[in-house]
């Protein structure tokens, strides 16, 4: 039995409401819902909650999904969805609590820390920081194609647009990565 | 930004890659649809049902409406006008007749 006919015959039973084919489906793609999702929002309870609604929103629509993409580019389809849905609520629940002058000063977070050495941790927190201020549009592009390591076809497949938005998106995207951490890459060079 | 702090943001960007939620996440998965479990087939068809019923019955009546107007009502009922039933006469009844003769 191949791949393909082998998830075949596990959506099948998925479909039928068979367990350990919806148990085997989850195990053989927790990989890529991980990537995705843990790269949209970081790692804690809330990536752990949209990656759980991701599989029950797949298994959901099983009786819609004909095959005509990959079941991985499917969940990532509704993993990249469900994350923006919550980076929208966080950003509501945020701009609450945060006084209307300190709107726009995103970079705080990064500049004050810019005077001294930093070491991996760190960097590797400043990288997921600096992503986390990417714009809705550019950040799903950059999680998929330099995260996740997709093609920019696979990435344009997920997010249902063109080749040439992927790539236009992801050099804007990497432009204000580089400018809000030139400093620190220097430092990580040495 | 010179070429190789590009390749470095780009190492550092691969290296934010996790590849698992915390232990036991299929358990949690499974847990989460048990609470709420898949909809049955029945349900699903029931639900589409209940859309598509309204809308047919909207043509069904649509189509009755035009057959009525369309027919001339001195030679049919207004039932077999609303089903878009030809009129049966002697001269018709030999035309299908005629039509049929050649049939195996």
């Amino acid at each position: 039995m191949t791949l393909a006919e082998d998830e075949r015959d596990l959506i099948d039973r998925a479909r039928r409401g068979d367990e350990t084919a919806c148990r085997a489906l989850v195990e053989r793609h927790e990989r890529d819902v991980a990537g995705t999702v843990i790269g949209m929002l970081g790692r804690g309870d809330e990536a752990d909650d949209v990656g759980q609604e991701t599989f029950v929103r797949f298994f959901r629509s099983l009786g819609r999904f004909r095959g005509e993409a990959s079941v991985s580019t499917y969940l990532q389809r509704i993993a990249i969805n469900l994350s923006l849905n919550a980076l929208k609520r966080q950003r509501r629940g945020r701009s609450r609590f945060v006084d209307a002058d300190d709107a726009g000063n995103t970079d705080h977070a990064l500049a004050v820390d810019e005077g001294r050495i930093h070491d991996a941790r760190e960097i590797h927190e400043m990288v997921h920081a600096a992503l986390g201020q990417l714009p809705d549009k550019l950040r799903p592009v950059v999680v998929l194609r330099m995260i996740d390591g997709l093609s920019t076809r696979e990435t344009a497949t997920v997010l249902e647009i063109p080749e040439g938005t992927v790539l236009s998106r992801l050099a804007r995207a990497m432009a204000q990565l580089e400018k809000r951490l030139a400093p620190f890459m220097r430092e990580g060079e040495g | 930004m010179t070429p190789p702090e590009q390749n470095s943001l780009q190492q550092r960007l691969a290296d934010l890659r996790v590849t698992a939620f915390a232990p036991g996440f299929a358990d949690r998965v499974m847990r989460r649809m048990r609470i709420e479990p898949l909809p049955s087939l029945g349900a699903v068809l029931q639900r589409y049902f209940a859309i598509l019923a309204p809308v047919a019955v909207a043509a069904i009546l649509l189509i009755a409406v035009r057959n009525v107007r369309a027919a001339n009502t001195t030679d049919s009922t207004i039932v077999a006008a609303a089903l878009g039933l030809p009129p049966v006469t002697l001269a018709s009844a030999y035309v299908f007749d005629a039509a049929t003769d050649g049939a195996p």
